[in-house]
């Protein structure tokens, strides 16, 4: 089984739910595989959003890159539906100014159709989510 | 922008095929609450390639400075499109949008009005929690209430944790001319020497009331823009 990066539109991943709107940056924008694009929150927290699976995958590392998320939680669902979310970590980031925030979360394998970004805080009055990433193999391939 | 307003609302009642989906989140915080409102306009907004911001506005400054005779103004012109409550902390919530000059974008507005007497109450001090913006108001035909907007702003920067909180400070009742005690200049001087623009208005007399409404979507949406513009140069 090959490792593959869950979060890209092009292997099938689909936002479901962003809590910020700007046409300039949408949501879509954290799964198109690059750091220079990204979705901007648009003001008060929490922000959120979901992306779903085109089917349940094994997943073992969970990444972000990010600017300006102070207080952020990451969540799963092995629903059909993107409910039933269970915590999977809730960490604190550090800020350095002018710095992308590259975090990694490895995690002990888990399943999931859906993943939950919950950034509950920030160290300014909006922030940037350039990429998400979940590194994995496929339930049954 | 009312006009718009009413129509996403009506489209957002119908509900949004993709929202319907949704799971129903537990919200915890009114920032929770209005994100799930916004989540719902997603699509809508998409379409009309504009941004609507969202702007925790702390109303503040002494009792009986007309705090609240200013929100229920700004409020009740909004006849269509009202969302408020009481809650029993002692604090007034309102939400209304007010669209930023010169462009197709807007700012809702999250005004949390409380009572200037006993604010700083463990609860309240809460609710104070991650603002975006300020708007002080004082009396200008009492002295003292001008002189606690110094604390009034400590209050604010205590909350601000180092975040850069844009502001407005209003000086209120100006019909009640023969009775005015403190002048533009000695306030506008003030306000710039802490970083805040200034106006002036008469509640009373429906003069101006708006204002400081404009100038915090203007500063606000000017922040947005800086703040967008730093995240493009970071990758």
């Amino acid at each position: 089984m090959r490792a593959a990066d869950w979060c890209r539109s092009s292997a099938g991943a689909a936002l479901v739910l962003a809590t910020s709107s700007d046409a300039e940056h949408p949501a879509e924008n954290v799964a198109d595989g690059s750091s220079k694009t990204f979705w901007t929150t648009t003001g008060m927290f929490p922000q959120e959003l979901i992306i779903g699976f085109p089917k349940c995958v094994k997943i073992s590392k969970v990444a972000i890159q990010c600017y300006l998320v102070r207080t952020l939680r990451i969540e799963r669902s092995t629903s059909k539906d993107p409910v039933g979310f269970e915590q999977c970590i809730e960490k604190d980031l550090q800020h350095r100014e002018g710095q992308l925030q590259m975090e990694e979360f490895p995690l002990p394998e888990f399943q999931a159709t859906y993943l939950r970004f919950i950034i509950k805080s920030a160290f300014d009055h909006f922030v940037s989510v350039h990429r998400v990433m979940a590194e994995g193999t496929a339930d049954n391939t | 922008m009312s006009n718009a307003r009413s129509q996403w609302e009506g489209a957002s009642g119908r509900s949004v095929a993709r929202a319907t989906r949704l799971p129903r989140p537990r919200f915890s915080t009114v920032a929770g609450a209005a994100a799930a409102v916004r989540a719902r306009r997603h699509h809508l907004l998409q379409a009309g390639a504009m941004v609507k911001l969202a702007a925790k506005c702390l109303l503040a400054g002494d009792p009986a400075v007309g705090k609240s005779a200013l929100a229920q103004m700004f409020r009740s012109d909004g006849a269509h499109f009202q969302k408020n409550y009481t809650l029993t902390a002692g604090i007034e919530l309102l939400v209304k949008a007010v669209s930023v000059p010169e462009t197709s974008d807007s700012v809702e507005f999250f005004v949390f009005d409380s009572a200037g007497k006993d604010l700083f109450s463990e609860m309240l001090e809460k609710l104070w929690e991650q603002p975006n913006v300020l708007c002080l108001v004082y009396d200008v035909t009492n002295e003292q209430s001008f002189d606690n907007c110094n604390k009034w702003l400590e209050k604010l920067r205590a909350q601000a944790a180092g975040v850069h909180i844009p502001g407005v400070l209003v000086g209120n009742k100006t019909d009640l001319t023969d009775r005015r005690v403190v002048e533009q200049e000695q306030a506008q001087e003030w306000a710039e020497k802490h970083g805040l623009e200034y106006c002036e208005m008469s509640v009373k007399e429906m003069k101006n009331f708006e204002a400081p409404f404009h100038i915090l979507a203007k500063l606000f949406h000017q922040l947005y823009k800086e703040k967008v513009e730093t995240f493009h140069s970071l990758a």
